[in-house]
């Protein structure tokens, strides 16, 4: 093996390192979006579920709930619904929308484990 | 100990305000070695943009949790190293598909892609170097084309130096073996 030998290979597309860091930053904006449009989406189901469920103890909030969800996710993932839409369903509005943006900066950090720095590589 | 490049980052990282200017400095200073370094562990490009994009949203994710101890280099590359790994472990289990399909995959990548910029001799070692146990391929990576010293490769692997010069002198002596028999 000589020196020659290590000179990279690999190219990347012209340009991709200019577009990258701003890339990257939509994409976790668009994470922390998403993150929250679930948190609030299931605040919203837990309110509409105990409105049914005091409303009318023939059927189950398990029931309601599920059927709740389920309908609320095609409106999201169709896009009519978006994160202030949820936040006008949910009993709490304000404080939703308070702990939204004190806490935007560590949302991710309420679902997801930290694996990486507690695990060996090896 | 941490360099002053990286404190002025971690300076703008940590003021609400100025955290974005921040996260674009880190990524201006350090995309283009790290990029290195996943590229020729996934090679395909595509797959080196993917997990490029998810080391440093980990890294803005954990930003606080870094402790100064080591560089900021340091420590994306450690996050880029598992970020590699993790990737090429689900290849491996996705779909029942062999992870040979991959390997292959990988090799013709290196025949066929117009991102690939070598001539048959570097072809050939980076197809020796892919026969490798992906972590030996790490350490060989890190040390032949990276000329990190192997403390900073301890560093980031946890791993003791004798274990590492062990790793890759015998990597060394597999591949120049793999290249004889081609």
């Amino acid at each position: 093996m000589n020196q020659s030998q290590k000179h990279t290979i690999f190219k990347v597309p012209e340009g991709y390192f200019n577009e990258l860091p701003e890339k990257i930053l939509r994409k976790r904006k668009w994470k922390t979006r998403k993150a929250w449009i679930g948190r609030v989406a299931a605040a919203a189901i837990l309110v509409i579920g105990m409105v049914f469920f005091l409303g009318e103890n023939s059927l189950s909030t398990a029931d309601y709930s599920a059927n709740i969800e389920e309908e609320m996710e095609l409106w999201i993932s169709a896009g009519y619904w978006n994160e202030e839409d949820m936040l006008l369903l949910a009993e709490n509005p304000d404080e939703i929308l308070e702990i939204m943006l004190q806490e935007a900066w560590d949302y991710e950090d309420w679902y997801e484990e930290d694996l990486l720095y507690h695990n060996e590589i090896w | 100990m941490t360099p002053n490049n990286d404190l002025q980052i971690l300076s703008l990282i940590s003021s609400s305000s100025t955290r974005d200017k921040g996260f674009r400095l880190l990524m201006e200073q350090y995309q283009q070695r790290i990029y290195g370094a996943i590229r020729k562990m996934v090679i395909i490009h595509e797959d080196a943009d993917d997990v490029l994009q998810n080391t440093f949203i980990k890294a803005f994710k954990h930003i606080h949790k870094f402790n100064k101890q080591s560089t900021l280099f340091t420590w994306l590359y450690r996050i880029a190293i598992n970020e590699s790994l993790n990737f090429l472990e689900k290849k491996k289990r996705r779909f029942f598909v062999p992870l040979e399909d991959h390997d292959m995959a990988m090799m013709q990548y290196l025949d066929k892609s117009p991102l690939i910029d070598g001539d048959a001799i570097q072809k050939k070692l980076q197809k020796a170097i892919l026969k490798l146990p992906e972590k030996q391929r790490l350490i060989f990576n890190m040390r032949y084309f990276e000329d990190l010293p192997y403390n900073q490769i301890s560093e980031i692997t946890e791993t003791s130096v004798g274990a590492l010069k062990a790793s890759y002198h015998h990597a060394v002596k597999k591949i120049e073996e793999e290249i004889k028999l081609e």
